[in-house]
């Protein structure tokens, strides 16, 4: 990077223009974010068509701070009412949603909003210096490593979740049955459609997400419940010294987690979320509360899906691969814009290349910002009459669903979600891994078979490739560190 | 039914579950075609985790049969509202597209009041109205969304 490049990209990211894209980017983000049903990707999509009018860079900039801020703002209603807004925030909700319940909203959404900086300045740092080795090694990968990684997921979600490990087992087989709902995704054969189109991409995943978790909530909302206890007003909620030394490595080992998540094609923030949620939980020290409000439990899934943005942007950037669906469409942004992303890239457009880089730092601070000064705002919607809030979740959860296709068939998906998750809840049956098959599945189905496809029917193929080997391996240690867990818990809980 | 049993086969949802999907899925898969010798098919996996399913639902059914009902006689019964709301749900799916986005949400907040116990139908009805009309501004107007106009709007 010569000076002069790096001079022009400092120059095109202080005009006044790109930045106030970042603050309404981050802004709109944040607020999309937060809406159950619409997507970080659902709103960088709908609001590509906006930037047509403008330059390549404020384009760039609005988008990345759209990204950046809904990211963010899915965590906002997953810790104040159990809503993930995206389905990565679904990993704050147990920890977040159980520190608010304790009456500390402000100091769940503080801890989510440092953790998310430290993410997202890791995930930059990398983005910036490691994207060349981060990207070389995901390239290693095939089928095998895909379907190794997706086994590996799903061992740790299932290892983690709740006390019994056979009801955990059973609801993520449930999970991978229902994702192969659909095409099949080698010969396109239709799969269980049971007479409904709708249902031909397999099941649509944010209404199911929407019906699990916020419908579900809603109904569990009939057996009563306290009123959550709002902060006091006009306070602004900084991260605590205590609460920073307490979440600062957990915050640094989920962002390296979440950087190197993203950089793998395929494998998005919700993954990233999920890992490192599972990875601070097995590493748990006596005292630590995981699931019933520990800090820890925010501060490694918002780093590791914020760090994920950053770890996206560098197949994409590189290579020109998307790394997950948004980064999908952002190329599509690139290209509207005359830029082909791509090893090319940093070698004919140096500045506009750095400057991206400098935008999603920026974006990432913003974020920072915002979210500490608007908890204030956010937390008094906490205290607002729960009947109001319960009503105007179950509406919001219903048009969110809708919103997403403008499909009815997608209604009636979050309503039998929400029935389903209600059940669930009420019989000890954990939602992580029905939700995580869901992602899962179908990246695990396709790569086993093109893997089998590739080795003429022989499994040895996972063993055979050493990075399929060590990553099955460590599923395998997953599991039987959960089954010795359980062991020593006693057979009642079995 | 007595309370009892109806308490017990609540308690059987997560294994019946299991085992009706598990044996819907082994039928359907029957009938997908057959890949070339050697190479997994379009059945392949659905038949492999049906019948994984299928066994844990069997083991999770008698560990549901031994368990001792737990006593919560005493708890309040939500299985009315739960089924109004459910309901409403059904009904707001079924009359949006006929009765239009911003009348049929209204009358949907407004029922959900009613279940959650607002009982003040002036003030009510008001809120109901302004949620919708705040959320037809939020999708329609900002997001672009197009929501179904109707009969009424």
């Amino acid at each position: 990077m010569s000076w002069n490049t790096l001079m022009e990209a400092l120059s095109l990211l202080g005009s006044p223009l790109v930045l106030g894209c970042v603050v309404v980017g981050v802004i709109v983000g944040l607020v999309v974010g937060a809406l159950p049903g619409l997507s970080a990707t659902l709103a960088v999509a709908l609001l590509v068509p906006f930037t047509f009018d403008l330059e390549i860079m404020p384009a760039l900039a609005l988008l990345i701070g759209i990204y950046c801020g809904a990211i963010y703002g899915g965590s906002v209603t997953a810790i104040l009412f159990r809503t993930p807004g995206t389905p990565a925030s679904a990993a704050t909700v147990a920890d977040g949603f159980s520190l608010n319940r304790m009456g500390q909203p402000g100091r769940a959404l503080s801890v989510a909003a440092f953790s998310a900086m430290v993410g997202g300045v890791i995930g930059t740092l990398a983005l910036v210096f490691l994207a060349p080795q981060i990207a070389g090694f995901a390239l290693r990968f095939g089928p095998p490593e895909y379907c190794a990684l997706a086994v590996f997921g799903l061992s740790m979600i299932v290892s983690v979740s709740g006390a019994s490990l056979l009801k955990s087992g059973a609801i993520a087989l449930f999970g991978l049955l229902l994702a192969t709902v659909g095409m099949d995704p080698i010969s396109g054969y239709p799969r269980f459609l049971f007479g409904s189109v709708s249902l031909m991409e397999g099941i649509p995943f944010i209404p199911a997400l929407i019906g699990l978790f916020a419908i579900a909530e809603v109904l569990r909302g009939l057996a009563g419940g306290e009123q959550v206890a709002g902060a006091p007003n006009g306070k602004i909620f900084w991260p605590t010294k205590s609460d920073i030394k307490r979440c600062a490595w957990t915050a640094t080992r989920s962002g390296i987690i979440g950087t190197a998540v993203g950089s793998t094609p395929g494998s998005g923030s919700d993954i990233a979320a999920f890992l490192a949620y599972s990875v601070a939980r097995q590493g748990a020290k006596p005292g630590d509360t995981f699931g019933a409000g520990e800090v820890k439990g925010i501060a490694a899934p918002e780093a590791a899906k914020t760090a994920s943005i950053s770890g996206a942007m560098v197949p994409l950037l590189s290579l020109g691969i998307p790394g997950d669906s948004v980064t999908a469409v952002l190329i599509g942004a690139f290209i509207i814009h005359g830029i082909q992303p791509g090893p090319l890239l940093f070698a004919q457009h140096g500045d506009i290349g750095y400057a991206i880089l400098g935008a999603v730092l920026l974006a990432h601070a913003l974020v920072f910002l915002f979210a500490i000064l608007g908890a204030r705002y956010l937390v008094r919607v906490v205290a607002c009459d729960r009947r109001f809030l319960l009503s105007a979740i179950l509406l919001l959860s219903l048009v969110g669903a809708f919103a997403l296709r403008n499909n009815l068939a997608d209604v009636w998906v979050a309503i039998a979600f929400g029935v389903l998750g209600y059940l669930m809840e009420k019989h000890a049956y954990p939602v992580a891994p029905l939700l995580l098959a869901l992602i899962l599945g179908p990246m695990a189905e396709e790569n086993l078979r093109r893997s089998l496809i590739l080795s003429e029917g022989s499994y040895a193929v996972f063993l055979k490739q050493p990075i399929s080997a060590v990553i099955l391996a460590c599923a395998a240690l997953s599991i039987i560190a959960a089954l010795r867990r359980q062991w020593r818990a006693g057979p009642a809980e079995g | 039914m007595k309370t009892s049993a109806i308490r017990r086969l609540s308690t059987l949802f997560g294994p019946l579950l299991f085992l009706t999907a598990s044996a819907l899925v082994a039928w359907k898969a029957r009938g997908f075609p057959e890949a070339p010798a050697g190479v997994p098919g379009p059945a392949v996996a659905p038949l492999i985790l049906a019948v994984l399913l299928g066994a844990a639902g069997l083991v999770l059914l008698v560990q549901a049969w031994r368990e001792t009902l737990p006593q919560d006689e005493n708890a309040p019964s939500i299985l009315k509202p739960l089924l109004v709301l459910i309901a409403a749900m059904a009904g707001y799916a079924l009359l949006m597209p006929r009765m239009g986005f911003i009348s049929t949400s209204a009358l949907f907040v407004f029922i959900c009041l009613r279940v959650f116990g607002y009982h003040n139908t002036l003030r009510g009805a008001a809120i109901a109205l302004a949620l919708a009309f705040v959320l037809y501004g939020i999708f329609a107007q900002l997001m672009r969304v197009p929501l179904p106009e109707g009969w009424i709007g």
